[in-house]
């Protein structure tokens, strides 16, 4: 395109554009209100596909008044129109799949008849008819079916269909459909599109808002690594990244929609089985086999059946799926007393030269301490074990669904599901409203945590739907119509089931000033539970008026929350080292007292778990006009606006201390408003261009707003901590806990009479905050090439208008500039108020984009069918955490200069490079045999991460270990120290492995003199190859087929062949250097000179060398090292 | 150009144009401002004296030589710390005598301040198991770590502190006795000092035996005795003594018994602070 050379002017060809976009909008309001007439422009829902077309005479003459009957032949259902003035039909909203057989009538002329193997969900299918006149012969070809998945008039925004027939080739560990959904170019890592948190998707049920929408994970059940519904049940899945059509509403990364399977006249059905388990696993990485102990053992088992079928032939229908599956994970891949990559586990559990075993590290120690009785102390508590163990996942799924063609131009569908599912999950590495342990809690080379610290998080959900599809006024009108409710019930257990045990959370740092080990129960575990309660009304109106499609529709969501979220309830104890601790629970001292106590009680008389109960809703308005009345070019033009509404009254309290106080610049809080209500609009302009009009080549693309929602969580944060409910007791470091020692009771330092809240912290959100909306454009070409092969080139590119980020009002300015660095330096009083410990305060900010550019070649039809893309994504924002805990948001969020005013950095989901393609085959053969093979491939970076301090060299003690590092360019530029007592290394010799290390890193190496970029550290590429083969044996008696299928599954066939393959690895340590105190220390002001930091060893004591560390596990996705093979035994009759 | 050729030109130049312009911005950190200078050294410093049996103990300040090697009874002058705010000491033995595991220690060093190390005990001493069979204490030397305020004394005078740092000895008590010029005349005692006790009591009551106490400056002879109390018969028998010693006017001084009785290798080791 010419314009492109000239964008070396930007504001000058800026200027002639808008100029130009002004007369296209001039153009298109023109256009609306232009007569109807020429080619008829269509619109489909979100659980059904259209079929439309023209019926000519042999000449090519319009044909007004002819029939056409559409029957869904498994199913029998029919649907019925007559054409247009134009000699043009539409069905709008047609049941998914197929064959259809249309018939085409029309007094004088000969009947046609014509079968469409499949109308896909959300792509229209065409089928123009040319008819002979009674008696002629036919002389030339009729133009054959079309069938659009990629080019299609309908198409403008990018996205990715997925059909039953994938689920059933494709390979899927862990019979998850975001296995997928990962094919989708655009896709990241953890169910991200675009390089956007995937808490910002709108996942949907046949159409239906199936999210969790509070927010603590992107899908329901997904804290219980669970699907929502299960593969079986699915019959096609879209990803939506840019949909110009203003019925999509409600995100800013993707619209996933499911739609589930529906019966059909033939019974139909199918029972199955699918095992793995660490016998059917590679042993080996990078050449190493791995001990016994390192590969410790899991299992999967995943079994159900589905059955479909009529219970009035051509009228009822029915469908069910159950699924259940039952799984183990290993607790501890990094276990005490072994070495990873060589290097001792949990630092120093076994020193070279020392015949015993550290002190410092020994766990058996701690544990045996805990566990005796009467030896100093009065209290016995068991930890649990830090060996491994079994960690259990659970989960039930079933599904039921009618379908009832009422006549020809209704047909219902109630559709009920339901999810029970638990999981054990390892204790959270967060701090809640101060900052977590160094290095987080959960297993790694570092970190053991013991057993009881586990929680077991319940996720329920039961959901009803009903959805109704009418036309009227002979296929003019159609109107859609869904109602909906989801329930929600989520709890969380003790590890391994049960109440949660009363004892306080305690973390003991080790000698690499790692968090050595936990023990006691998860911080955020008791009392935690969150009902959500979701009805949704939509309905849709479509009218298809000549070239123009009129849509006027509107999406409902009501949502009412009980969360109770009691956070550090049972406190938080942090020592400096096993000997501190068992000194301090047996004769404390001010030189063993812990070196960080906090914990957060009710405030509230009679209620020590108070809950946030609160109401809102969003409604979603929207008209739009689809126009086809240009040669070959399609528009769309439409306007929605979403109007969330909280509700004022209910859950909400004031608190007057609050409300007396002033924070920074004079700024007044009130926690008991939210905020108010905005409408919040979405234009979008959509185009679709077929340039030639024989659809080899189709321009789309357009421009538009999103509007999305927050995960409820962040709104909910400001219920649950608002002064009134909670009181905090923070004591940061040894001196202040000189007299108060541990104690095993967790009401220890808890007044005995409540009394109104005096330190506490508050969440609010600013009063104009709004939901966040992206402005999104994208343009894709498509091209079809020779053999089927559909090639396309697709940028997008999103930018933020309202995105959201965490500040705390509380925060004092700073006192200084770290001498040596530039950064603001904190002093020793960091609260503006001293009653409040932190006021976060929710904002908007309209900094962060997002911009991908991908290139594609697929095939999707014929016996061998595949895709190959390439992405590239950028991806840049001021806060990329997706925690549920504002003061999570806030405090580990790594940044430099300002923890209140962020600066762009790389989103969490970046991933600069992606290739991903899937190629499959399929042949019968000998009449009873077939064998399907399959592969996916995909290539990426695994990840991205930051280089951080440990500690808070800045003095902002309450958001440690997110201060990004500067990479000094000599050894003047930095102050370094040994890490320990038994560091034997000098300064020289320290620097030189920091310097090492910094010159074999190769993004730190490229920032020397410069900080580090928050997410700009790239873990390396990885090559992923999954295959599956199918064999079919099967049977034909009459219509039915009954076949016996066997498959085998292989995850990471690379590492397989060579076990130096397909590795993935972790950051070896992302807090690369440890703040130990300052070049000339001073207790009264805080701080002066320089910051002074240790490098620490790896645990043996050698130095630190690689950026990475391979990881070993198996079991955490699909992404792992080893090489995994699953099993699986299937029953189809149809 | 047809119409529909110039509306998708049009539209498709502006998404274009919106992707490429702004997009792909870089991140927005502020310019560091290192600086290159050596670090603060001359404000806190360390003086290390060998209070063991241990042989040729060699000082390492951050695993750097520092100062000389030092025969029981010898100590190093003030060693300034490489940085302050934690720094680590480490003692080696010459041919390990210390056994496999050098001596160190990490601590929190403040600003402006002095300190000594003192290297305590035998090199036999036994490891100390726990019941459970882990070993709790490595055993051998261990450190002793104090405060020394240098604060000049008054004119005329000179400061002195008394540490007990002979393992198997019992609480012993010391007399200073001078013995010229005759002007002075006053007797010190420190009474009940037990072995590496630096201070007794808290609170207001705390007792800082790192304390200095001015003494009239003179030659004293040192007595100490193997007695909680200094006794009052002159012809008691110390256990280790130092005669002639100048306390100095101005001057600051620590006096320690070391040693072993069981060896008879006690002594009584003086360190001179300026």
């Amino acid at each position: 395109m010419k314009h492109v050379t000239e964008s070396n002017k930007p504001n000058k060809f800026m200027y002639k554009n808008l100029l130009q976009l002004r007369a296209t909008l001039v153009l298109l309001g023109g256009m609306l209100i232009a007569a109807f007439g020429g080619q008829q422009a269509m619109a489909q829902g979100v659980t059904t596909s259209s079929i439309s077309g023209a019926v000519t005479d042999d000449k090519g003459g319009q044909l007004p008044g002819a029939t056409v009957i559409a029957i869904h032949t498994p199913s029998g259902t029919k649907y019925g129109i007559t054409t247009n003035t134009a000699g043009r039909y539409t069905f709008p909203a047609v049941r998914i799949g197929g064959p259809y057989e249309i018939t085409v009538t029309f007094v004088g002329f000969q009947e046609q008849k014509r079968t469409i193997q499949s109308a896909d969900l959300g792509v229209p299918t065409a089928a123009n008819f040319k008819l002979l006149e009674e008696g002629k012969q036919l002389t030339e070809v009729v133009i054959s079916t079309q069938r659009g998945s990629i080019i299609d008039a309908e198409r403008a925004g990018a996205s990715t269909n997925f059909k039953r027939e994938s689920f059933e080739r494709l390979p899927t560990l862990n019979r998850s459909f975001q296995d997928f959904s990962v094919l989708t170019p655009q896709a990241g890592p953890g169910f991200s599109f675009g390089g956007r948190s995937n808490l910002y998707n709108n996942f949907s049920i046949d159409g239906a808002t199936s999210n969790n929408v509070f927010g603590l994970s992107a899908l329901p059940g997904g804290q219980s690594n669970a699907q929502p519904v299960s593969v079986d049940a699915i019959q096609e899945i879209s990803v939506q990244l840019s949909p110009y059509d203003v019925s999509q509403g409600a995100f800013t990364g993707a619209g996933v929609n499911a739609v589930t399977r529906s019966g059909t006249n033939q019974i139909q059905g199918s029972a199955y089985y699918y095992t793995k388990n660490d016998g059917l696993a590679g042993k080996s990485i990078a050449g190493v086999e791995l001990p016994a102990l390192q590969r410790p053992s899991f299992t999967y088992n995943n079994f159900g059946a589905r059955v479909g079928g009529a219970i009035i032939k051509n009228k009822l229908f029915f469908f069910g799926n159950f699924e259940r599956e039952v799984a183990t994970s290993p607790s501890v891949l990094y276990p005490f007393g072994q070495s990873t990559n060589g290097i001792a586990n949990q630092a120093g559990s076994s020193l070279p030269g020392q015949s015993t075993v550290n002190p410092e590290t020994d766990l058996e120690r701690l544990r045996t301490f805990l566990v005796t009785p009467n030896n100093g102390k009065s209290w016995t508590f068991d930890p649990g074990t830090y060996n491994n163990f079994d960690v259990p996942q659970q989960s039930t799924k079933f599904l039921a669904k009618i379908d009832w063609n009422i006549n020809d131009n209704n047909k219902l569908t109630i559709r009920y599901n339901q999810l029970n599912a638990f999981r054990d999950v390892n204790p959270s590495g967060s701090g809640g409203f101060l900052a977590g342990p160094t290095g987080g809690r959960s297993n790694n080379n570092n970190t053991l945590p013991f057993s009881n610290s586990y929680y077991r998080i319940l996720n329920n959900l039961y959901s009803v739907f009903g959805e109704l599809n009418s036309s009227f006024g002979n296929g003019k009108f159609a109107n859609n119509l869904q109602v909906g409710y989801n329930i929600f019930r989520d709890t969380r257990q003790q590890g391994g089931g049960g109440t949660v045990t009363s004892f306080p959370t305690v973390d003991i740092t080790g000698p690499n000033g790692q968090n050595l080990t936990s023990f006691g129960p998860d911080p955020f575990t008791p009392n935690n539970r969150l009902d959500q309660d979701v009805i949704q009304i939509n309905d849709k109106f479509d009218a298809f008026l000549g070239a123009h499609t009129f849509t006027l529709g509107t999406a409902n969501e009501f949502y009412k929350f009980y969360n109770v979220f009691t956070q550090v309830v049972n406190g938080i104890y942090q020592f400096n080292s096993i000997s501190d601790f068992i000194n301090n629970a047996t004769a404390p001292t001010a030189a063993n007292a812990p070196s960080r106590f906090y914990q957060q009680y009710s405030a509230i008389s009679g209620d020590p778990a108070p809950a946030a109960n609160f109401k809102a809703s969003q409604l979603g308005f929207y008209a739009q006009d689809a126009y086809s009345g240009i040669k070959n070019l399609r528009l769309t033009l439409g306007l929605r606006v979403d109007v969330p509404i909280y509700s004022q009254k209910s859950g909400l309290f004031p608190n007057p201390t609050v409300e007396g106080l002033r924070f920074g610049d004079s700024e007044q809080l009130f926690v008991d408003r939210l905020p108010k209500t905005t409408p919040l609009f979405s234009p979008r302009l959509g185009f679709n261009y077929d340039v030639f009009g024989n659809r080899s080549l189709q321009i789309r693309g357009g421009v538009g707003i999103f509007t999305g929602r927050v995960p409820f969580v962040w709104i909910s944060n400001q219920l649950s901590n608002n002064g009134v409910f909670f009181n905090t007791i923070n004591r940061s470091t040894q001196a202040a806990n000189a007299t108060t020692a541990f104690s095993p009771n967790i009401n220890q330092y808890v007044p005995s009479t409540v009394t109104a809240a005096s330190s506490f912290a508050i969440n609010v959100t600013a009063p104009n905050f709004k939901f966040p909306q992206v402005f999104r454009t994208n343009v894709g070409v498509d091209y079809t090439l020779p053999g089927g092969f559909v090639a396309t080139g697709e940028l997008i590119y999103t930018k933020d208008i309202n995105a959201v980020y965490i500040r705390d009002a509380n925060l004092a300015a700073p006192v200084g500039t770290l001498a040596g660095d530039g950064r603001p330096l904190y002093g020793t009083n960091l609260l503006i108020n001293s009653t409040v410990t932190q006021a976060l305060v929710q904002e908007n900010t309209n900094k962060g984009y997002a911009f991908s550019l991908t290139g594609q070649i697929q095939k999707t039809t014929g016996r061998y069918n595949g895709s190959l893309a390439y992405t590239y994504t950028d991806s840049k924002d001021l806060n990329s955490q997706s925690g549920s805990t504002a003061g999570g948001l806030l405090t580990s969020n790594p940044y430099v200069n300002n923890i209140n005013a962020p600066t762009l950095g790389y989103a969490g989901n970046w991933f600069p490079h992606r290739v991903v393609g899937y190629v499959g085959y399929r042949f019968d053969y000998a009449k009873i045999f077939a064998t399907t093979l399959s592969l996916i491939y995909e290539g990426r970076n695994q990840g991205n991460f930051s280089y951080t301090y440990g500690g808070a060299p800045t003095g902002l003690v309450t958001a440690a270990n997110t201060n990004l590092i500067y990479v000094p360019r000599s050894q003047s530029e930095i102050l370094l120290t040994t890490t320990n007592a038994t560091d034997t290394r000098s300064t020289q010799q320290i620097w030189d492995q920091l310097n090492t290390y910094i010159d074999q890193d190769k993004y730190l190496s490229s920032r020397r003199g410069q900080y580090a970029e928050r997410g700009a550290a790239l873990l390396p590429w990885v090559n992923f190859l999954n295959f599956r083969l199918l064999q079919d044996f099967y049977v034909k008696t009459g219509n039915s087929r009954n076949t016996i299928q066997v498959s085998v599954e292989m995850f990471n066939v690379l590492n397989f062949l060579k076990s130096d393959w397909g590795i993935v690895k972790s950051p070896a340590r992302t807090n690369i250097l440890n703040f130990v105190g300052y070049e000339t220390p001073n207790t009264a002001t805080g701080t002066t000179g320089r910051p002074i930091y240790s490098f620490a060893t790896n645990g043996d004591g050698s130095a630190l060398a690689s950026s990475y560390i391979n990881n070993q596990g198996v079991f955490n996705g699909t992404t792992t090292s080893r090489w995994q093979l699953q099993l699986g035994l299937r029953y189809i009759f149809n | 150009m047809n119409k529909s050729m110039k509306l998708v030109a049009a539209l498709a130049a502006v998404a274009l144009v919106a992707a490429t312009v702004t997009s792909c911005k870089k991140t927005e950190y502020p310019d560091p401002s290192p600086t290159t200078a050596g670090p603060n050294t001359a404000s806190s410093r360390v003086l290390v004296a060998n209070a063991s049996n241990a042989a040729g103990i060699s000082i390492l300040l951050e695993n750097t030589a520092a100062g000389s090697t030092l025969t029981p009874g010898q100590n190093t002058g003030y060693l300034p710390f490489p940085l302050v705010s934690s720094a680590q000491v480490r003692v080696k033995g010459a041919g390990g005598t210390l056994g496999t595991n050098d001596l160190s220690t990490k601590f929190a060093v403040a600003a402006g301040t002095n300190y000594t190390i003192f290297v305590t005990d035998s090199i036999a001493r036994p490891k100390v198991t726990n019941a459970l069979g882990t070993v709790t204490d490595a055993g051998g030397v261990r450190f002793l770590q104090v405060t020394d305020n240098l604060a000049a004394p008054a004119a005329g005078n000179a400061h002195v502190r008394f540490f007990h740092l002979a393992a198997d000895g019992p609480p012993v008590s010391v007399r200073l006795q001078p013995t010229a010029p005759a002007s002075v005349t006053t007797t010190t005692l420190i009474q009940n000092r037990a072995y590496r006790v630096t201070s007794v009591g808290s609170g207001t009551a705390l007792v800082n035996y790192a304390s200095f106490t001015p003494v009239p400056a003179a030659t004293y002879n040192v007595q100490v005795f193997a007695s909680a109390t200094v006794p009052t018969s002159a012809t008691a028998v110390p256990v280790a003594s130092v005669s002639g010693l100048p306390l100095a006017d101005g001057k600051i001084y620590t006096i320690y018994a070391r040693g072993l009785i069981r060896d008879r290798t006690l002594g009584a080791g003086v360190i001179q602070h300026n």
